[in-house]
């Protein structure tokens, strides 16, 4: 697979950033304490959840395996899209010029990543599948032994969900424009499989969800024949072919690709290390590239200016967000998810911590999903840290830039609540409510986070307590904070009625936050 | 107009610019020349409001710079690095939303947008993004930003960069006409031409050293 010369150079490559022998000992110290303090306990809370009642009851539900098999054909898809952005065949950037430029074969000098990246996924699929299995045999109360045998049949799933993942990660890599299209006609099978259950025994994720009914009609000790080998024989053939079409894959590899890849990857990395998530992010953002002869500016010589400025700036971010039409569409979905689950939280008729966690969780995804809509206020905040480009003070441009956000998020969120509390039968003015304060909290979230500025260098100090230096987990939360402040905001705005200090201690946190980096936005000290 | 006394600019030990005076009158044109690490980037960061000197003054229509009150962000336009750029934006949004900002019409606003984009050759990358512009566009498209508002002060950091010789003249042209429309022009250069071009005063920076 791989020549004496890539070795040599990859010898050579590991050798200059070789780590010395404490360094290696404190990453393993690092790890063990890792695993101890937070992996198993989390691994155990998993499983103890999964566990439940409720939760193996719906595991063990009929639709399950459809679902199940819709999640394969989701983690497909995204691995198509992935590989445009960011594919398994990535070394870092000086290593991908070096050998995308030279004569050796793209398996020998991109091989190994391609494996590495390949066997996490397989292993996290293959971890989940096992999961899986292993939770219907204690739903049916099997012995051990058989229960094993379900749980091993479920990791040998996921690995084939996974190694199929991986290829298609690759394809798309390999073929960025086909995998663009091959994504848009796999979405379009799956919802044609959702319309039509029968049609899913022709495709790979319906193998997958007879799979998986196999296993629980085996659990179930029914006296019908688990409808095994078909799909196995089918999912494995698949597999097959398609890692066997990886070396035309690997071919295909254009140098420009690897190369843009791997340096969008190193600098994205480079951020995330310096918890920069913003600037990490930024870097994958998608390029406007639609409407360019659409007129975003348009002057008007009727009305106030005032109002002729706010309608001009509206227009503005409004054109500039369809520019990057999918990025919008995205947006917009995102904004609409949120505000189902902020309604469900609000429209429970007792509050308890799983209604917070949904707010919360709706909280973030909302935030996220106002990328798009908040560029002009990200643009204000630069101009604002910056030498005066605009004819207007930097506060005026800064609240006409969040006009348009602003009204955005209140439509699709105030229209989606009322759809939601109308389908589910309950009054729609606490959901409304509460669904358009979390997205305008999210708005003056994103509008702080684009104040934020670089580190303050004064989070730099070393924090020394007895359990270690705790200023790494300030520099986090100071990285995260628009999202933390933004989740107890939607975990807490369902209680506003019943106990309005809740939700206003972390709205006036929000506030003050957002105030103080507007008065240092020069100093660049966030 | 300008009018720079004794300013200086120290950092702990280290002199970033020795005690400097000069005056520029409206449409006087300084051209600032030194080394590298003279101080010439410095000095033009004091008179873009953009930090305070150690000592000295730096007076502009006969108010502190430091302050960024109203009329002075109206008086002076400056370009030291590129301005922040929007990415949603092609080049004629951009330059017509700066205009139509400083513009008391639609219709001045149209007029202006569209002489800046004459006046540095752009109308044909009108409709492009800022990423789709080569590093040399992007400078041209920096200056338009600037040049795209009304200023009694126009302040340049090496506007030359990544420019050719054709491109260095529409520059120097648009700064002459800002100069002889009675702007005060202070520029940083490192380039004979568009310090010949601008025909300015020229104040020489030894630098700390």
């Amino acid at each position: 697979m791989r020549n004496s010369r890539v070795r040599s150079a990859l010898g050579l490559w590991r050798a200059s950033h070789a780590r010395s022998a404490s360094d290696r000992r404190y990453a393993a110290y690092l790890g063990a304490m890792l695993s101890v303090a937070f992996v198993a306990p989390t691994a155990r809370a998993l499983w103890i959840s999964a566990s439940q009642p409720e939760v193996l009851r719906a595991l063990a539900a009929p639709n399950a395996p459809l679902i199940g098999g819709l999640c394969a054909a989701g983690l497909w898809i995204a691995a198509l899209l992935a590989g445009r952005l960011r594919g398994p065949a990535l070394r870092p950037p000086l290593l991908t010029h070096v050998f995308a430029r030279s004569e050796h074969s793209r398996v020998s000098a991109f091989g190994g990543s391609v494996v590495r990246a390949g066997a996490v996924v397989t292993a996290v699929t293959s971890v989940v599948s096992a999961g899986i299995g292993g939770l219907l045999g204690v739903q049916a109360a099997l012995p051990f032994d058989s229960a094993l045998a379900i749980a091993a049949l479920g990791a040998g799933i996921g690995v084939c969900v996974g190694v199929i993942a991986t290829v298609l990660w690759l394809a798309g890599q390999a073929l960025p424009r086909l995998a663009g299209a091959l994504a848009i006609g796999l979405t379009m099978l799956v919802g044609l499989t959702i319309a039509l259950p029968a049609s899913a025994r022709f495709t790979p994720w319906g193998w997958t969800a007879a799979l998986w009914n196999g296993a629980g009609i085996a659990v179930a000790g029914s006296s019908h024949a688990a409808p095994w080998p078909a799909p196995v024989a089918l999912l494995c053939a698949l597999t097959v072919v398609l890692v066997s079409s990886t070396p035309a894959l690997f071919a295909r590899l254009d140098s420009r690709v690897l190369e843009a890849q791997a340096t969008r990857w190193g600098s994205s990395s480079l951020h995330a290390s310096g918890m920069d998530f913003s600037s990490a992010l930024a870097a994958y953002q998608g390029r406007p590239w639609a409407g360019r002869r659409v007129r975003a500016v348009r002057t008007s010589a009727q009305g106030r200016r005032g109002l002729a400025l706010t309608r001009t700036f509206v227009i503005r971010d409004a054109v500039g967000a369809a520019r990057a039409p999918g990025r919008l569409a995205a947006g917009a979905l995102g904004i609409t998810a949120a505000s189902v689950l902020v309604t469900l939280a609000s429209s429970a008729p007792q509050p308890g911590v799983g209604l917070g966690v949904l707010g919360a969780f709706g909280a973030v995804v909302a935030f996220a999903a106002l990328g798009p809509f908040t560029d002009g206020v990200r643009h204000a905040a630069a101009v604002a840290a910056d030498l005066p480009v605009y004819g207007v003070s930097d506060a005026h441009v800064l609240v006409l830039h969040s006009v348009f956000p602003v009204v955005a998020a209140l439509l699709i969120a105030g229209i989606t609540a009322s759809a939601s509390a109308t389908l589910i039968g309950v009054a729609p003015l606490a959901p409304v409510l509460c669904s358009a304060a979390v997205a305008v909290c999210a708005v003056f979230a994103r509008v702080g986070n684009a104040l934020k500025g670089p580190l303050p260098v004064r989070l730099l100090t070393p924090i020394p307590t007895p359990e270690g230096d705790l200023s790494g987990a300030v520099r986090f939360l100071w990285s995260i904070d628009g999202i933390v402040l933004v989740a107890l905001i939607g975990a807490t705005m369902p209680l506003a009625a019943a106990a309005p200090a809740w939700c206003a201690a972390p709205c006036a946190a929000l506030l003050a936050v957002g105030a103080a980096r507007w008065r240092r936005r020069r100093t660049g000290a966030g | 107009m300008i009018v720079v006394r004794d300013a200086e600019v120290r950092e702990r030990d280290a002199t970033l610019l020795p005690a400097t005076s000069f005056d520029a009158a409206a449409g006087e044109a300084v051209v600032v020349r030194g080394a590298n690490g003279a101080g010439k980037s410095t000095l033009l960061r004091l008179l873009a409001g953009m930090r305070a000197p150690s000592s000295g003054t730096v007076r502009i229509d006969g108010r502190d710079v430091v302050s960024r009150d109203r009329r002075l962000r109206r008086s002076v336009a400056a370009m030291i690095g590129l301005p922040p750029l929007a990415p949603d934006l092609t080049v004629r949004d951009h330059v017509l939303l700066v205009a139509t900002t400083w513009s008391a019409s639609g219709r001045d606003a149209e007029r202006l947008a569209g002489q800046v984009l004459d006046e540095l050759g752009l109308h044909a990358l009108a409709t492009r993004f800022p990423h789709e512009l080569s590093s040399g566009q992007t400078q041209l498209f920096g200056l338009a930003l600037v040049l795209a508002r009304p200023c009694g002060a126009l302040v340049l950091d090496e506007p030359e960069q990544r420019l050719d010789a054709d491109r260095l003249g529409l520059v120097v042209a648009a700064v002459n006409r800002r100069r002889e429309a009675g702007a005060a022009v202070v520029v940083a250069t490192h380039s004979d031409a568009l310090a010949d071009g601008l025909g300015g005063r020229i104040l020489w920076l030894q630098g700390a050293a």
